[in-house]
């Protein structure tokens, strides 16, 4: 073992925490050991923190990581002696990876196989296990029903007892699938090496150890794209579950603009449309749709519609849990789940690891800001004052109603044009929570409007509109939250909204984060109202971007009429468009038509 | 510690009941902060602290007290036999200096690296055999009037729950030095060293069935830190304050940062303990540290202990919070003046006017004799700790009558009731227009711009009389009862 060296960049903590020293020279090497074994779980500026917990190991373990590699690592990164039960802790973990595996031997029936007796005695003891295990076949071994293959791994999990998969997979029915060197749009294409590498890794040459797993990319690098890659390799009928209907439309979009499919072999399966085609991309909310809160669930035939070869979880942390429940029961298909983030609202991180598989291939997202892959992000919180007529109002409302009443600051409209004016050569996202506000700002600023209530057909040509760059601002609601794939938008500028989720958050930023030409610099605002409930609620936003690792500024304007400080002022690092600041000596006016081509 | 470093002290008043009463004894027991000494030991350098502490260990037992006999906190090994151990060698032995000179010794050894106990006991016995015991036992060491005869007088061993049958220690056993030293160093290593996390120790699985007592062999690892290491060189770094833009503070050091921690503490909440302490600058508890303390400054102390420059967003809230301290003062042991007041004798004792007739005043007792010379025929309240209270010979007080006594009884049901008058607009700007001469009215009224209501309470009631008269300027107004 290496003796520790006050220079090196990690210090592991008692409890499993790890610190990991931003500055230090030896930053890079720490952080790209660290993506194998452990689990970020936050990083702001300076020092960024990570976890060892048993997942994290399994996870590791499932690339072939030993406790031995992780120990190692630690011991070799660390900065002070690795506290000897942390040590203790992962060789623990490890161990218990691989003690099970589950196989297939001849006929339908699949065998669980224990490392050891006294495991073996353990499992046959355990009443919540008792379902699943049919006859015990040896001393280590038992026989397991095909369809009980999920419910066995989800209950060994909660065990403690992560189960290796190596039952395989149903071929599925084959189809003609491939990457087009040049899009149907006329652009050269070819996966980034990582996505490339994401996908090589997930089918792992077609083996049994492959086809199911877990790619954590952050928002703006491409998951999609590695989905198709992954599907190139599989060359099987795929099922594809995304978010939203707009999410699923821009799969579609992609798949007829980067591989060799027709119109006629993808179909979507929507509350509007329900095809069934060789690539069938369905959205979460129609699979739980059912007619009464105890009727069965309708739309779950669709998993037996077809001979799906490979089944596509986009969006993985927001899987619903009735379709955990139906992907207990596929775990004869190939499953790939893409995310940004492996934390669930919901804590069922686990359900995760044993349904659709462990995670396969991460890259920090800072790793590719760095290498220009996604776009660097600056936040930006606005305070703007209220009015002393506002205040009084705010004064007296009732507790519940001075959220709105701040968030709907009627000031905060100025603040847009002029923000609106700064960036006028870029594509601008307005969000907002209310309607009614948002409305108010989409009439007023003379940009169209998404709302709840906009129909798809309207939200797709206004998406078109907007990609191609014929629209340059655009006025959502918090429709825009969830899979939206906006590709050109590089500010957005939040008037209203709750800062409740950290997924929410994250994927609003995400919104922005595609690569952008030139600096590749994205803006993210938010107006709140100063000194009240939606300052405080900010602070939740503020603590979370900068966990995330987002530069994030303050500007505290000093009167409700106040104008946005120079931009030398707010910081640096911001587009060229700013130093024009003579527009901006008056009041900013915003012509529609600059907006709308 | 804090007893010995002079931090606390503590008495016992009340009487003894007896070993066996099942009275409490001493129920008047009770512990003192002496502020001052531990304010005098933080301003210490770290370094100096950890002198301090190490020097307490070091020193701090008697000979009753020493590995051989007594177990400290984290002792898991028995100790020797005690009877006997007040005469003979043991009195003589300096165990401060040993344990001084024995963690000079494990300071050469390197850090993180196991090592076996009986490593080292060999090459103490090698190098080093009269480090515990000089060769010469001194004068001093007498047993009954007579000088000790035999090095290892002191000690002896038996089998296991075995206390019939004792085997003395003889100073001619060739395993005498293991025996004796070997469990000293044992018992050592898991003392003070370990206390002061100079050491970690690996122990033998514990099975004396059988075995000898005291245990032999039971401690059979160990590995120095890197704290023993520049403790005893005395090259212990200052803690490395970083703040970071979520607010958290991490103080990184291997000794206990007591300094640091006490400046930060009132800030912030205590989030990770550990190599790396993590603490978590709060809104709440900035604004009242600086309630409490206006001289330290949080910015400018954050940046002096981190040594460069906050992160922006951080010092824009820390400056944003301060302004939140004094928004608001809390009068403590002042009093309460009320009525009018006529002449000017109060006025130097005022603080502040609160209303025409009711002021915060200070120095209560001279206010009081103040206004008796001045003729003023004052009356004194003496308020509870929870009520205001109201003599019965004041006919006008601010304060809330005294409730009269009721008899004892029945349990008493006390119901509290409110009528709320809701007046529902069909049209908003009418309902925005009554709301605003309500405002201008300075008549503070559930107003609800969404359902159009205004709610008021019966003693409003004259108030939004006079705006509904306003707003008749304007519209034609109709009440209509809606309720039967």
């Amino acid at each position: 073992m290496p003796p520790p060296d006050l220079q090196n960049p990690l210090i592991v903590q008692g409890d499993h925490t790890i610190l990991l020293e931003v500055a230090n020279p030896r930053y890079a090497e720490a952080r790209d050991a660290l993506a194998r074994f452990a689990e970020l779980v936050k990083s702001p500026e300076h020092i960024h923190t990570y976890r060892v917990t048993p997942l994290s190991i399994w996870n590791a373990c499932a690339v072939g990581e030993t406790a031995e590699t992780i120990v190692g690592a630690l011991q070799r990164l660390s900065r002070y002696a690795l506290p000897g039960h942390v040590g203790a802790s992962v060789r623990d973990f490890a161990a218990r990876y691989g003690c099970l595996k589950l196989h297939r031997c001849d006929g339908a029936a699949l065998r669980l196989a224990a490392r050891d007796r006294p495991l073996a005695e353990e499992l046959a003891h355990q009443k919540t296990l008792a379902p699943f295990l049919r006859a015990r076949v040896s001393p280590l071994e038992f026989e397991v029903a095909a369809v009980d293959r999920g419910r066995l791994k989800q209950a060994l999990i909660r065990l403690g007892f992560p189960t290796e998969d190596l039952a395989g997979y149903l071929a599925g029915e084959e189809i003609p699938l491939a990457l087009r060197p040049v899009a149907r749009s006329g652009r050269p294409f070819a996966p980034r090496a990582y996505q490339g590498e994401a996908a090589e890794i997930f089918h792992a040459g077609g083996a049994d150890r492959g086809g199911s797993g877990v790619i954590v990319l952050p928002c703006g690098a491409g998951k999609t794209i590695v989905g198709m890659a992954c599907m190139a390799l599989v060359r099987a009928s795929t099922l594809i579950l995304a978010t939203s209907v707009t999410a699923a439309r821009q799969w579609k979009t992609e798949l007829l603009d980067k591989t060799t499919l027709t119109a006629d072999d993808i179909g979507e399966y929507s509350g509007d449309r329900k095809e069934v085609r060789p690539v069938t991309i369905a959205t979460y909310q129609i699979l739980t749709h059912r007619p009464g809160k105890d009727s069965a669930f309708t739309h779950f035939t669709l998993f037996d519609q077809r001979n799906w070869g490979l089944i596509i979880y986009d969006e993985v942390h927001l899987l619903p849990a009735p379709v955990f429940q139906i992907t207990a029961s596929l775990q004869a298909r190939r499953r790939l789940g893409l995310t940004a983030t492996l934390v669930r609202e919901d804590g069922r991180e686990d359900d995760v690891f044993a349904l659709i598989g462990p995670k396969k291939y991460d890259v920090p997202w800072k790793e590719m800001e760095h290498q220009g892959w996604i776009a660097r992000a600056v936040c930006t919180e606005i305070r703007l004052p209220m009015t002393e007529a506002r205040r009084l109002d705010y004064a007296v409302a009732e507790a519940r109603h001075k959220f709105r009443l701040a968030s709907e600051n009627p000031g905060k409209l100025r603040l847009v044009r002029q923000l609106l004016e700064r960036h006028r050569d870029v594509p601008v996202l307005i969000i907002g929570m209310y309607v009614a506000q948002v409305e108010s700002f989409a009439r007023k600023l003379g940009l169209p409007l998404l709302a709840g209530a906009t129909n798809q057909r309207k939200r797709d040509a206004v998406y078109e509109q907007f990609r191609r760059g014929e629209l340059r601002a655009l006025v959502v609601s918090k429709i825009a939250n969830f899979s939206v794939d906006l590709p050109d938008a590089a500010v957005a500028i939040q008037v209203s909204g709750m800062f409740g989720s950290r997924q929410e958050e994250a994927q609003r930023l995400g919104r922005i984060l595609r690569p952008k030409p030139g600096e590749n610099q994205a803006h993210f605002y938010s107006i709140v109202s100063r000194d009240t409930v939606e300052q405080e609620f900010a602070l939740n936003r503020q603590l979370f971007l900068c966990e995330q690792g987002y530069e994030y500024r303050i500007v505290n304007l000093d009167g409700p009429d106040a104008w946005l400080p120079e931009p030398a002022s707010v910081g640096a690092g911001l587009p060229r468009d700013y130093s024009d600041a003579s527009r901006r000596k008056a009041a900013p006016t915003i012509d529609p038509r600059a907006y709308t081509r | 510690m804090g007893l010995a470093l002079k931090f606390v002290r503590y008495d016992t008043e009340g009487e003894y009941a007896g070993y066996s009463s099942s009275e409490p004894s001493f129920p008047e027991n009770y512990i003192t902060v002496d502020e001052p000494a531990y304010e005098k030991f933080l301003k210490r350098s770290l370094p100096a602290q950890e002198q301090a502490v190490l020097a307490l260990h070091l020193g701090g037992a008697d000979e009753g007290g020493s590995e051989f006999f007594s177990r400290g906190p984290l002792t898991w090994s028995d100790g020797f036999d005690f009877r006997g151990c007040a005469i003979g060698v043991v009195p003589t032995i300096p165990f401060a200096k040993v344990r001084r000179h024995l963690l000079e010794l494990l300071a050469r050894c390197p850090v993180g690296v196991w090592l076996r106990t009986e490593s080292l006991v060999e090459y103490l016995r090698r190098n080093d055999p009269w480090f515990l015991i000089p060769q010469v036992l001194p004068a001093a060491a007498t047993r009954y009037g007579q000088r000790a005869a035999d090095r290892y007088g002191n000690f002896v061993e038996r089998k296991r729950g075995d206390w019939s049958n004792q085997t003395p220690i003889s100073s001619k056993d060739p395993e005498g030095f293991a025996k004796v030293e070997g469990r000293y160093i044992e018992r050592f290593l898991e003392g003070v060293p370990l206390v002061l996390g100079y050491t970690e120790v690996a122990y033998l699985q514990r099975n004396r069935e059988g075995g000898l007592e005291p245990s032999r062999g039971f401690v059979s690892g160990f590995r120095v830190t890197e704290r023993l290491r520049r403790a005893i060189r005395n090259e212990i770094a200052p803690p490395k304050v970083t703040v970071l833009p979520n607010f958290e503070v991490h103080v990184e050091s291997l000794f206990y940062a007591a300094q640091t921690v006490a400046r930060l503490r009132p800030w912030s909440e205590v989030v990770q303990r550990g190599l790396v302490s993590v603490f978590k600058l709060t809104k709440a508890s900035v604004a009242a540290a600086l309630v409490t303390d206006p001289v330290e400054k949080p910015i400018a102390t954050l940046e002096a202990l981190s040594g460069r420059p906050l992160p922006a967003n951080v010092k824009q809230e820390l400056n944003d919070w301060a302004g939140h301290s004094g928004k608001f003062i809390l009068y403590a042991g002042f009093s309460l003046l009320e009525g009018p007041r006529e002449s000017t004798t109060a006025d130097p004792f005022v603080v502040e006017t609160i209303a025409p007739n009711l002021a915060v005043v200070r120095a209560a007792d001279r206010l009081f004799q103040a206004l008796e010379t001045a003729g003023q025929v004052p009356v004194r309240i003496r308020h509870a700790g929870k009520t205001l209270a109201a003599p019965a010979n004041v006919t006008s007080c601010l304060a809330p009558a005294l409730a009269p006594r009721r008899a004892a009884g029945k349990p008493a049901l006390k119901l509290k009731r409110s009528v709320q008058t809701t007046l529902r607009f069909a049209a908003a700007e009418a309902h925005a227009a009554f709301a605003k001469l309500l405002l201008d009215a300075q008549c503070v009224v559930p107003i609800d711009r969404r359902a159009l209501t205004v709610s008021y309470p019966r003693k409003a009631e004259a108030l939004v009389k006079e705006c509904l008269k306003q707003l008749a300027q304007a519209y034609r107004v109709e009440v209509e009862e809606i309720d039967p």
